[in-house]
């Protein structure tokens, strides 16, 4: 795949340790920058899998699990492709598609997720994937890929702070982030659909996009569960201006991780300049999916328990039952945790 | 439309994709794929499996195996739409005939393991998921992700697990078996052995003989052993209807 290199050595003329580098800095990991460096220092003397059962087990399944490749089914694969995985993260939907034959490239603001991709790569001996440092909001591909994935993205693109998953979402914490970046800022919604504009101009004609993300009016969110960004009870289903309020008090920072509903998703996607957008509802989480329904009302006809290993508290198996209530007789397909889209241009 | 139906479920490791048509919602594909080494084994298990199952079925499971790569494939079943599957909730009376018709299509198809002690086995014949009907009251079975042809495994093991998921709902759900649910189990396995079908491993005690070979050889069930009813049966039970069956065999 030398003419996915030379494309992007044009964009990025700097390449070093196997990544393409923009220049440009950010940060977003479960680690912070003292522990992704003690972390490293490990994985220089054993393989990922054991470096990460070892440092932090709890996120094992997160960075390795197959089960969180399952929406790429629906994605029709079967040519294969150039696809842009933005937001890598861990890299767990990169290597879902490498694996399927398909030259990924991985594209993330955080340059030490990208070498733990870097590392993974070599142990596992898959060479079709390119890595791209960059800031989301910055790249600038042009009708080069059949596939994008943005995956638990979309609603992290207005936020220019540094996050560490675990700080961010601690109240306490969170109120020492510099909320000065978002000043300057435009409109959340705004900023994700310029993004999203860029998906689609980096998308050939025909292409197709996967994007997942949490639903605004997930049952759950009625029921108590606290806003899955901001840590805030009611702040995804509330209207913007007093979600930002509420922000403001309790986190002393703007409320931008914007989440939508199934219409407003599909809204801004037309509006990006994506056609024939299939949505679909998945329980009971896109991270971790046991089901993806059609969001339709044939579709939410084939909604049944399903397994889900997580359901181990009282009040979790009762929001289950709430849930096949709901679904299965109800079919409120509208309030179902997440949502997936699949976009094509 | 397409879906997912199922991810990694009972301890799989294979995505399950339908494809149903908009509007007729009648299901037109199954795909199930893998990217992991168990979940690609047990993909490769179940289209052997369909292959054996055809040779022997007069209904055949149209499967197709791709290997897209050697760390991704898909295994593509087209169902056979004039087959059905029984409902959970049906009588006994009814579900005592589908499992005649279910030990009358064993015979036949592994009609050609008489008297041997060892067959392939299809490792989940639930009569309820895995085997379905048609209005002429034909038989298909299907699911084989399990499937082992190492003739390693009992003869008639497949019947005896079937008729011991049987007694296992019933016991749960009014909390005693039945006399005619008793008697029908011990016939059926009475006619197994008639037909050659009952390997000699299984005469005596052949419901403990079951789970302890079960239990032994977990590795055939690919880590969904826990699935399986039988292994839930009270040890009265077991008991009892090994009493039984060796006063008749």
């Amino acid at each position: 795949m030398s003419h996915i290199y030379n494309y992007l050595s044009k964009i990025y003329p700097n390449f070093s340790k196997g990544i393409f580098l923009s220049g440009k800095s950010g940060y977003w990991s479960n680690f912070s920058k003292d522990q992704n460096k003690i972390f490293f220092e490990l994985l220089e003397s054993t393989n990922c899998r054991t470096a990460i059962d070892t440092f932090a087990p709890q996120l094992r399944d997160m960075i390795f699990s197959e089960h969180r490749e399952a929406a790429l089914e629906l994605l029709d694969h079967d040519k294969k492709g150039i696809c842009i995985d933005y937001g890598a993260m861990w890299g767990v939907l990169t290597f879902g598609m490498a694996k399927r034959g398909h030259h990924v490239i991985a594209v993330d603001k955080t340059y030490d997720s990208l070498k733990f991709i870097y590392h993974r790569m070599r142990e596992e001996k898959l060479e079709s994937i390119s890595l791209v440092q960059d800031d989301l909001n910055d790249i600038n591909f042009s009708e080069i890929a059949d596939y994008a994935l943005v995956n638990g993205v979309l609603e992290w693109i207005p936020e220019k702070t540094d996050v560490v998953v675990d700080d961010y979402y601690d109240h306490k914490k969170s109120k020492n982030l510099n909320n000065i970046a978002s000043k300057n800022l435009k409109n959340p919604k705004q900023m994700q659909l310029d993004f999203l504009k860029k998906v689609f101009d980096s998308l050939k004609s025909g292409g197709k996009l996967l994007l997942s993300i949490e639903n605004r009016y997930n049952y759950e969110y009625f029921l108590g569960k606290a806003d899955p960004h901001s840590n805030i009870l009611y702040t995804s289903f509330l209207p913007r201006k007093i979600s930002n309020l509420i922000s403001r008090i309790f986190k002393k920072k703007d409320y931008r991780t914007y989440i939508y509903s199934f219409a407003e998703l599909k809204i801004l996607l037309k509006e990006a300049g994506f056609s024939e957008i299939n949505d679909f509802c998945c329980f009971p989480h896109y991270q971790f999916p046991s089901l993806i329904l059609p969001n339709s009302k044939n579709g939410i006809l084939d909604y049944d328990a399903y397994e889900n290993k997580d359901r181990i508290t009282l009040k979790q198996k009762i929001a289950f039952k709430i849930e096949l209530f709901l679904m299965k007789f109800l079919k409120a397909r509208n309030f179902c945790p997440s949502i997936i889209i699949v976009a094509s241009k | 439309m397409k879906y997912i139906k199922g991810v990694h479920r009972h301890g799989s490791e294979f995505i399950l994709t339908i494809k149903k048509d908009i509007k007729t919602n009648a299901i037109l594909n199954i795909e199930k794929t893998s990217t992991t080494i168990k979940g690609i084994r047990s993909l490769i298990s179940e289209y052997e499996g369909m292959r054996w199952y055809n040779k022997r079925s007069k209904h055949k499971i149209l499967s197709k195996l791709t290997k897209f790569t050697e760390t991704y494939q898909k295994l593509e079943i087209t169902p056979n739409e004039e087959f059905f599957h029984i409902d959970s909730k049906v009588p006994f009376i009814k579900l005592k005939y589908f499992l005649d018709l279910t030990i009358d299509h064993y015979i036949e198809a592994w009609s050609e393991y008489k008297n041997l002690p060892f067959a392939p086995i299809h490792g989940d014949l639930s009569l309820v998921g895995n085997v379905m009907f048609n209005k002429d009251n034909e038989v298909l079975i299907v699911d084989w992700e399990q499937f082992d042809d190492s003739m390693k495994i009992p003869t008639g093991l497949d019947i005896i697990i079937m008729l011991m998921e049987n007694i296992y709902y019933e016991e749960l759900k009014f909390k005693k078996i039945k006399k005619s649910t008793k008697k029908h189990f011990i016939n059926s396995v009475y006619n197994l052995n008639h037909a050659k079908l009952l390997s000699p491993l299984l005469f005596h005690n052949t419901t403990s003989k079951a789970l302890d070979f079960i239990n032994s050889h977990l590795g055939i069930w690919k880590g969904q052993h826990f699935k399986l009813p039988a292994l839930k049966l009270s040890k009265n039970t077991i008991y009892e209807m090994d009493n039984k069956i060796s006063s008749i065999l």
